[in-house]
């Protein structure tokens, strides 16, 4: 009899548990239409619906499993007069959600799929090509200039004046634009950037181009994709590289074609 | 195997053989459990630290610079100082607390007892793993000590950080020590698996089929195999690394790494076979953490349910799917590394895979609340957050596992949230559970309940409090392991959601004291308990008496004749059969 | 000096740190200069000028907007500072010293050298310092610097420094010519630190010259050391009361 004296008052607790999730629930989804992906800026629009998708998919999944199991909780809390049950099998139940659990993920899976074939397809033969080189703790520009050639480069010549490396007998590299965390980019025009880094992993991360990739020491690696808002952005290093990991930072800046062609001649000059 | 262990006097062993170098399974679980406390206390604290920056980065109060002359000078917790809290955070938690605890510690204590085994196949192997695990965790601590202080590359120690002394201070001695204490772990989990695999194979009591195995002890059978199978990966992977440190090789090292002034000799390496290495074992470690918690929360709540656990066998098959796929979903942490992009599309197709065993899992646990009459214990309480937790982390997993969305997603706070549920709070919630659960058949006292669950609701609030809005930071594009987000302009708006989540992480941080108040005072002053099975569970340890000697049983071990879960037993009187009853007259006579 | 000092509990637990050590108070009033082994009435002194010949190379332009913190504290271009040139071709940041002949031990002095980090350059750019002397590394801009320093004969340190006005202090255990310093948030500043067990060295100014007074009457190797142009030797005698000069041209492109 004790014993159904603890249980009954320990039925409050269930009462509360359920009421906590139910309330959890509610504020944690709410929370999701304040708190989104920063603004687009960039032709990576089917990331974002595939994103949303499976937000939409998940959030009705986590809306109605925890009703569930917090009403369950509350509504099979210990009551002296219950009915116990001891019915533990049901076969058709068990593979019915199973295959529904299934048939809901194929189509997340071949969207992916799709869309990961897009993203790392290839880029459009217009495409321009301009290098990010990561290094503790700076992010190093590279333009090949008006000849549209990068400057082959060693390691042996990295120095304080030439932090890329540019061997200086390759008439190729004379007229390359070296900046340090700046890069311009023009509106709707495909760029291809060429990651490679000097010390350890980083990640070039475009939060709000939706593109990440990490730089792997010793394997160039590649990202393309088109901006698409005029703009100024910020480029963060997304792999611990290092203490001043928190402060690697870039900036990106997206202009007009006829803007980006100004700045670029200025810069040309100035090399 | 046993025979010689049929000593279950008290009196006759010394000091030294009954709690140092103890023999007894349940004197080395208790040993793994103090352990992994302690630990555990420390990895909090390192926790408590990073909040501290992250809720008011800048200048904190003077009066740290007194606990940590160097590492918080003027008040200010410098950088590297603050990559090697979080660094050692995730060491000692993923490795020290959340695996030892649950397998080394609770592994060890249920194994025999729930196969009916008088002790672990190899009891003396049993009681080398305790004592490899400990010099583990004393050379993890000490390396917080050393000049340079300890390892500073994140828990996944990426070389080349890892690997080149000068790239950070934490990658002189301190990551030394961070692989010499993680091979000496690896050598004590090996151990361990085997005593595990060979036990629940060889040494169950007479009528104890597979299938008639305790879910928990399912888990434990698998993360045995998953360990066995899996840390070899970076045992080797961590002794290339010492090579790579301190002989000159180039496993990991590529040719021209410019770090400082100094051009590194070393070419022909890949940074990227580390990854490999350490998510091969990397990932199957997450359910070494999860499995045996998942085992407990079926248990526990057939318990207090007073219901069978819904379809018995797709649980065990859930989890021998999740096993077997943990071996090859590892290439998911790997989606922007640089791999190539058709592992990229296998590993998509494998990780969603691992969705389908675990829904089925949330499923059976929803079902067996059907119809049940819940009896909300601290232990259930507890197991029933696990089964929130794994719901909440289990559909962010999708998110990740799918490499489109993990593109913008990846190492950012989303994945620290998404672990910290699915990894980390069910490790966590398990190990509590389990404690709250099995503390009578330990000590033979409960622990106190009122006290049990205000640590419940502070805990399982605050846990909610500081890693639901970890998601909002990862969506809204805050990188893991930065320093002070504020450095971004995108992300100074967010600074209110950090703070919440520090003070979130206080209350979380000290509603463990209570936890710990409760185990040492109950431990002493706990209330007694009156019979041996005083939850009137049917699994064969609480037909153990309640101060169980070594060697478990007094006379022969009891003969199983059902699985574990007859509650309500239809043809049986009273309210559950255990396993050792033998089956009701009626129904043999049929 | 790093060492480890201190374990503190934190709700019943134990977390550790990095930080306190030797050589904080040790080099303060205790060190009353043991005499040098000769008459100070007797000392001579040597001073000089460090010239460039020839054309200095041009100095390239440092990109401060990598960091709008530096950059809002530079109106005008900034250049790098490898080679620095006055008028006549007087040569700035060489670090002159006498490589040989000194004997006798010098307790270092307790003032420490201040190694000022301002408009993300370091400042000065080269410096002496003797061994167990306090280096006092200082951050006067908002924003992290990373003080490294990558010695070949003494312990290498690298200390973040994120905001402003924190300091570190530090010592050298050996003698090196010389310890180079970096930030690896700001790859452009570097710096250098002759470190010597004498207090006989002196870096140049603008103006090319330098004077290192108090010397011993003795038989003297000096060198001068430059970052881009390397080092020059000349042996000199220093007489009683004598002041010798000594000069040094580096021949440019």
């Amino acid at each position: 009899m004790a014993e159904n004296i603890q249980a009954t008052r320990d039925a409050k607790h269930g009462m509360a548990l359920a009421v906590t999730l139910w309330a959890i629930m509610l504020v944690s989804v709410a929370f999701f239409f304040k708190y989104d992906l920063p603004e687009l800026a960039s032709d990576r629009q089917s990331q974002d619906t595939l994103y949303y998708v499976i937000l939409g998919l998940t959030g009705v999944a986590y809306i109605v499993i925890q009703s569930l199991f917090a009403f369950y909780i509350w509504k099979y809390r210990h009551r002296d007069d219950a009915e116990g049950s001891y019915w533990h099998e049901s076969h058709k139940m068990e593979v019915a959600w199973t295959i529904a659990t299934a048939v809901i993920l194929v189509p997340i899976v071949f969207a992916g799929l799709v869309i990961w074939d897009d993203v790392k397809a290839a880029p459009p033969e217009d495409v321009f090509t301009i290098e990010a080189v990561g290094a503790q703790f700076q992010w190093d520009i590279r333009y090949p200039g008006p000849d549209g050639q990068f400057g082959s480069w060693r390691p042996e010549l990295y120095s304080l004046e030439n932090y890329l490396g540019i061997d200086p007998d390759d008439a190729a590299g004379n007229d390359d634009i070296h900046l340090i965390n700046q890069m311009v980019l023009p509106i709707d025009q495909p760029v291809r950037i060429l990651l490679r880094s000097k010390d350890v992993q980083h990640a070039f991360f475009l939060p709000h181009f939706r593109v990440k990739q990490d730089l792997m020491p010793g394997i160039m690696t590649s990202v393309w994709f088109t901006p698409t808002k005029i703009g100024e952005y910020e480029i963060a290093c997304a792999e611990l590289c290092g203490l001043g990991h928190y402060r690697m930072r870039a900036f990106l800046s997206i202009r007009s074609q006829a803007d980006y062609d100004t700045w670029l001649a200025e810069q040309s000059q100035a090399n | 195997m046993s025979e010689g262990h049929d000593d279950h006097g008290h009196g006759k062993q010394s000091f030294i053989s009954k709690y140092i170098f103890s023999y007894d399974h349940k004197m080395i679980a208790k040993q793994y459990l103090t352990l992994v406390m302690f630990m555990a206390v420390v990895g909090g604290s390192l926790a408590m630290l990073v909040r501290l920056q992250l809720g008011w980065p800048g200048q904190h109060a003077q009066f740290w610079e007194t606990l940590f002359p160097a590492g918080m000078a003027q008040g200010v917790m410098t950088p590297e100082f603050y990559v090697m809290l979080f660094t050692m955070h995730g060491t000692i938690m993923v490795f020290f607390v959340l695996s030892l605890g649950p397998v080394s510690g609770f592994g060890n204590f249920l194994i025999p007892l729930q196969v009916g085994a008088r002790d672990m196949a190899f009891p003396f192997l049993n009681m080398m793993s305790f004592w490899t695990a400990l010099p583990g965790a004393i050379i993890i601590l000490i390396s917080f000590f050393v000049e340079g202080g300890a390892a500073a590359s994140g828990w996944t120690a990426y070389p080349p950080l890892s690997a080149i002394r000068s790239a950070i201070p934490g990658s002189a001695m301190g990551q030394t020590l961070w692989i010499v204490g993680m091979i000496f772990f690896i050598a004590s989990f090996t151990m361990g698996g085997l005593n595990f695999v060979v036990t629940i194979l060889n040494l169950r009591t007479k009528g104890l089929k597979m299938m008639r195995l305790p879910l928990t002890t399912w888990a434990q059978f698998l993360v045995g195999i998953l360990g066995l199978l899996a840390f070899p990966a970076l045992a080797a992977g961590s002794i290339l690394l010492l090579f790579d440190r301190g002989l000159g090789t180039s496993f990991y090292l590529p040719a021209g790494i410019f770090i400082g002034d100094t051009l590194f000799p070393h070419s022909g390496g890949s940074p990227l076979l580390w990854q490999h290495l350490f998510w091969f074992l990397g990932h199957p470690e997450v359910y070494i953490i999860m499995l045996p918690a998942l085992g407990f929360t079926s248990d526990i709540i057939s318990t207090f349910t007073r219901r069978p656990i819904f379809g018995y066998r797709s649980m065990v098959y859930a989890i021998v799917a999740i096993a077997m796929l943990s071996f090859v979903v590892w290439g998911h942490h790997m989606f922007v590394s640089g791999m190539s992009p058709f592992l990229g599309t296998a590993f998509t197709m494998t990780t969603l895979c691992i969705a389908v065993p675990s829904a089925v899992k949330v499923f059976n646990w929803l079902a067996t609340l059907w119809m049940a009459k819940i009896q909300f214990t601290t232990p259930m309480l507890f197991a029933l957050g696990i089964v929130s937790f794994f719901v909440t982390g289990g559909l962010t997993g999708i998110f990740l596992g799918t490499n489109v969305v993990d593109i913008q997603l990846h190492d950012t706070y989303f994945v620290v949230a998404h672990f910290h549920f699915i990894m980390a709070g069910a490790g966590l919630f398990g190990l509590l559970a389990a404690v709250y659960y099995w503390f009578p058949k330990m000590f033979g006292r409960h622990m106190n309940e009122r006290a049990g669950k205000v640590h419940f609701w502070f805990t399982f609030i605050a846990y909610y409090g500081v890693f639901f809005p970890m998601h909002y930071l990862g969506i809204s594009g805050m990188m893991r392991r930065i320093y002070d987000p504020n450095t971004y302009d995108y992300l100074k708006p967010f600074q209110n959601v950090n703070t919440f989540i520090s003070i979130s992480a206080f209350i979380l941080g000290l509603a463990q004291v209570i936890f710990l108040a409760n185990y040492f005072w109950s431990m002493f002053k706990g209330k007694k308990v009156e019979s041996e099975n005083p939850w009137h569970a049917n699994t064969l340890e609480w037909s153990t008496p309640i101060h169980p000697g070594h060697g478990n049983w007094p006379g022969d071990i009891p003969e199983v004749y059902r699985w574990p879960y007859d509650y309500q037993h239809p043809d049986e009187e009273g309210d559950h059969a255990p396993q050792w009853q033998p089956p009701a007259k009626v129904k043999a006579a049929k | 000096m790093k060492k480890i000092v201190l374990i503190a509990f934190f709700a019943l637990a134990l977390v550790a740190a990095c930080g306190g050590g030797d050589g904080e108070e040790a080099s303060a009033p205790a060190a009353v200069a043991a005499a040098p082994a000769f008459d100070p009435a007797t000392a001579g002194a040597m001073t000089g000028t460090v010239t460039l010949e020839g054309e200095a190379p041009e100095m390239s332009t440092i990109q401060m907007s990598a960091d709008p913190n530096c950059a809002r504290l530079h109106s005008e271009t900034v250049t790098n500072e490898f080679v620095v040139v006055g008028e006549g071709g007087t040569l700035a940041n060489a670090f002159v010293y006498i490589k040989s002949g000194i004997e006798g031990n010098f307790p270092p002095p307790s003032e420490p050298v201040v190694l000022n980090q301002e408009g993300c350059l370091y400042s000065p750019h080269v410096m002496g310092i003797q061994v167990g002397q306090t280096l006092q590394v200082v951050n006067s801009d908002e924003t992290l610097h990373n003080i490294h320093a990558m010695p070949k004969n003494n312990k290498e340190f690298n200390i973040g420094q994120p905001i402003k006005g924190l300091k570190t202090e530090k010592t050298f255990d050996n003698v090196e010519i010389m310890v180079p310093f970096k930030c690896d948030v700001h790859k452009w500043m570097n710096s250098y630190a002759g470190v010597l067990d004498h207090p006989y060295f002196a870096v140049t100014g603008v103006d090319g010259s330098f004077n290192i007074p108090d010397l011993p009457p003795g038989d003297y190797v000096v060198e001068v050391w430059h970052e881009r142009l390397g080092t020059q030797e000349m042996n000199i005698t220093v007489g009683e009361k004598e002041t010798v000069e000594a000069n040094f041209a580096f021949s440019g492109e």
